[in-house]
């Protein structure tokens, strides 16, 4: 059912029950003001709100009684009795109407002329005398005997019903109350207290799980399942739609577009999706300052705009959807787009960086400079928007909840910005790594990767001016030791350090730990009011042990150790444009003499067995006969023979319009990993090496064997 | 506090060193055996760390560095748990004695000449058999503001 007309029932029907109790308290107390006002009240809402949600029997009922009740609380009328019965037969129709809402969720037909003949005589002037005899003792009569009614008044059948009070239908005609009206304090309440019920199931499984025929292996199981469903039932209770964060963005849109001349729309999709109320909270700010920086400074003003042969009027997009546990909101304008040179030249103005590194540095990556602190591209500070704080604001709020933005634009068609939120708050997956004999928990959202330092990668660091580098890949990484960042006493305990290289805004950065120890979804508690002050940390969590781990918030460790600044050394991006650790799943598989290769798993269609047998050739080709159709395959390398009384694992792909294989000689895994091509191929068939699974791995081009496939077919 | 003591009041009391301390029963949870504490780099001086009290976290506070008493290596340390605003912390004690009923009006001023820590945190003095008995106000005691020197 719609939810607005869900809550308008659940509304309605609370108001209804207090109205029934309001109107026969009224006909004791005739002169009790406040009564009437309240039952004024109830009635005037539920017409209110009828009339927004396009129901007009209801409206006209409501409408009608809401005069009467107008006429009683001016005191042109008497609350007599009959007045009140006749109030009471309009408040039991709109009880019938809302019952068939719910069960239906449209409006029943039906005509009420008679009831609202009724209600409108009070209405009359001097009704008071007419009211005791003529016009009524028929309506009276028709109500008394409904045939004779409908043969009178020539009203619809099914009304009579309607308008009878206290028949049995009314009776029933209760709207089941299904929803309810909760403190936000108490959902809060209980999602604390589902947390700490976790870590209890953690430590009772850890318990049993040391023990193998505990007695209360089952038992334990049986809670631990209980647990993990009513945590996310909890957290359902907690979900909002993103479209609560946006309501005020239309006035906000609507005023910026008077003030200025401009004519805008604002389009906004996905406004349902759903996700945790803080979270939801979080944006607003960001969002409404985004929305504001795209109607005040994007758009241009329609003669411009109409001199560039875009439409007059500027559109704003706002797109809420979900994505791979994650909810992505999108803001899309088709105004002129951010200037990357003018936001090269700014930053370097404002000391941020460097020319000659501003000028190294991708459009992509330069664009991103408007998220540095103390960055605005507006040249004058209007009151709308664009105070020099601004989007480093927006992204600080957006990763302070775990979230990330980003931002694209081309010249003169707009720009669109990018975030990304966890759905939730409450629990978040996180690496625990040790340092001096100590835990700490990382947020697995901003770690890249994570590097063994043996000693043969010591030639990878570099110093300059106090500040230790990494050289990873083709960049320079600042890096920091986690016990240093933190003054831990003691010794390293680990000769083999881990290097974890995290991701805050624009900033790469490594923080080296002495080990990583387990990975965990931890439940996030705050920390109290005296640590608070430490800004290092988001907070803390219990393992399953019950002891006491600090979340290290690693782009707070890095601003205090001051590798922020030294990250604009970062001179080089490993390939221009490459989405930053966007994780791919790969295929990797073997093509003979202990070479590797690897395929985006998007790209497959199926993997087959494919014994000798089936394999034909035609004209130098193989083909299979596979679903009906001729199946090129292709040996991915010299190595990959086809051998009587062997089968061949073939990989299948599809672009659409045909399929082929490629022949392999086994499949091996499929891994997560972020691709970065470092050496790029001259060989065909192969696109590049990267760095996959820790081992180097040729990256197979699937369009030079497509195109070999189409080859073979046609000829 | 000083109101509470004009009427009669119950303290419970604890030993930091040699002196021994009194803070308001009404502020004390509980008082619990020492706890695996998790330290908080860089936090400030006197907060021992967190632990976890049945699923909540207790900022732990080091009544030796914070109310500067010299640490005395001391096996039977003990924690006493105390709520305020809403927050629970656990005083590391090195010994908790009697809840010990005060007589109205018993509070006496601090001595004009106390200072540091303890001039912040103590509001008088009652002088009991065993000796002079410190009131700690556990607001001034666990006030940011004081926690630094």
């Amino acid at each position: 059912m719609d939810d607005l007309l869900t809550d308008f029932l659940a509304e309605s029907t609370e108001n209804l029950a207090q109205l029934d109790r309001d109107v026969v308290e009224l006909e004791r107390d005739p002169s009790n003001a406040s009564l009437l006002n309240s039952i004024f009240r109830a009635v005037h809402t539920i017409k209110g709100t009828c009339g927004f949600i396009g129901l007009p029997r209801l409206e006209n009922v409501s409408h009608t009684a809401e005069s009467v009740l107008e006429q009683l609380r001016n005191g042109n009328l008497k609350a007599t009795p009959d007045v009140i019965s006749d109030i009471l037969r309009a408040v039991d129709v709109i009880k019938v109407i809302l019952a068939e809402l719910a069960a239906h969720e449209v409006e029943p037909c039906g005509d009420d002329s008679l009831l609202v003949a009724l209600l409108e005589q009070w209405l009359s002037p001097g009704t008071e005398a007419a009211s005791t005899a003529d016009w009524r003792a028929p309506a009276q009569h028709a109500l008394d005997t409904p045939k004779a009614r409908s043969a009178e008044l020539s009203v619809d059948p099914s009304v009579a019903e309607f308008a009878v009070p206290f028949t049995p239908l009314v009776e029933q005609a209760v709207v089941a109350n299904s929803s309810l009206r909760v403190n936000i304090t108490l959902l809060d309440s209980l999602m604390n207290l589902a947390g700490e019920l976790v870590l209890n199931r953690n430590q009772l499984l850890e318990m049993s799980s040391r023990d193998d025929d505990s007695i209360f292996a089952v038992p334990v199981q049986q809670l631990n399942r209980i647990t993990a469903e009513l945590q996310s039932a909890i957290m359902k209770t907690r979900m909002q739609p993103v479209g609560s964060a946006w309501a005020k963005l239309p006035r906000i849109v609507r005023d910026i577009a008077r003030e200025t001349g401009k004519k805008i729309e604002l389009d906004m999709k996905g406004a349902a999706t759903e996700m945790d109320r803080q979270l939801v909270q979080a944006l607003q700010d960001p969002l409404t300052h985004m929305v504001r920086n795209s109607a005040d400074h994007g758009i241009e003003s329609p003669d411009v705009r109409r001199a560039l042969g875009k439409p007059a009027a500027g559109k704003i997009v706002l797109n809420a959807y979900h994505e791979g546990g994650h909810v992505i909101v999108e803001i899309v304008d088709d105004g002129k787009g951010i200037d990357v040179a003018e936001v090269r030249r700014m930053a370097v103005e404002r000391g941020l960086l460097r020319k000659d590194v501003a000028d190294a540095m991708s459009d992509g990556q330069a664009l991103r400079l408007v998220f540095e602190p103390g960055f605005s591209t507006v040249t004058s500070v209007t009151h709308l928007s664009g105070r020099g704080v601004g989007m480093d604001v927006v992204r600080s709020n957006i990763e302070s909840v775990g979230g990330a933005v980003d931002l694209r634009s081309i010249r003169g068609q707009g720009c669109t910005v990018r975030i990304r939120l966890p759905l939730t708050l409450a629990i978040v997956p996180s690496l625990i790594v040790s340092a001096r004999n100590e835990l700490f928990a990382f947020p697995q959202a901003s770690v890249l990767e994570l590097i063994r330092l043996s000693t043969d990668t010591l030639s990878r660091f570099d110093t300059l001016r106090n500040v230790r580098l990494f050289r990873l890949r083709n960049e320079l990484v600042p890096v920091v030791t986690l016990a240093d960042a933190l003054s831990l006493p003691g010794q390293e305990a680990n000769d083999v350090p881990t290097l974890v290289v995290c991701q805050a805004g624009t900033a790469r950065f490594g923080i080296i730990v002495d080990d990583v120890v387990d990975t965990q979804e931890i439940v996030v508690k705050p920390v109290g009011r005296l640590t608070r002050s430490v800004r290092c940390y988001a907070g803390c969590t219990i393992l399953g042990d019950g002891r006491v781990v600090m979340i290290v918030d690693p782009a707070a460790l890095a601003a205090r150790a001051g590798t922020e600044t030294a990250s604009a050394m970062t001179v080089v991006d490993a390939l221009p444009e490459t989405p930053r650790a966007r994780q791919d799943s790969l295929l990797l598989f073997g093509v003979g003499s202990g070479s590797v290769q690897a395929v985006p798993l998007s790209l497959v269609s199926r993997l087959e067995e494919i014994p000798f047998e089936r394999i034909e050739q035609t004209g130098g080709t193989h083909v299979v006969q596979y679903r009906g159709c001729l199946l090129p395959v292709i040996p991915a390398s010299p190595s990959v023979t086809f051998t009587a009384g062997r089968s061949n694992s073939v990989i299948v792909f599809n672009d659409g319009s045909m399929s082929f294989g490629i022949a392999v000689t086994e499949i091996r895994d499929i891994v997560e990993e972020v691709v970065n091509l470092e050496l790029p191929s001259a060989r065909p068939g192969v696109l590049g090496t990267a760095v996959i699974a820790g081992a180097a791995t040729e990256v197979l081009d699937v369009s030079y064997y497509m195109e070999r496939a189409r080859g073979g077919i046609v000829s | 506090m000083t109101a509470a003591i004009t009427a009669s009041a119950e303290l419970v009391t604890f030993r930091v060193g040699d002196q021994w301390f009194g803070v308001a029963v009404q502020s004390v949870q509980e008082v619990i055996v020492p706890q695996r504490i998790a330290r908080v780099p860089l936090a400030a001086p006197g907060i021992a760390g967190l632990l976890n009290l049945r699923g909540q976290i207790v900022t732990a506070i080091d009544l030796h560095q914070r109310l500067e008493i010299s640490h005395v290596a001391s096996e039977s340390l003990m924690n006493v748990v105390v709520c305020d605003g809403d927050e629970l912390f656990a005083l590391i004690v090195d010994e908790v004695g009697d809840v010990a009923a005060v007589p109205p009006n018993s509070l006496e001023a601090l001595p004009a000449s106390l200072d540091g820590a303890w001039a912040r945190v103590c509001t008088g003095v009652i002088r009991m058999d065993q000796g002079l008995l410190a009131v700690v106000d556990v607001t001034r005691l666990l006030d940011e503001s004081n926690t630094r020197p």
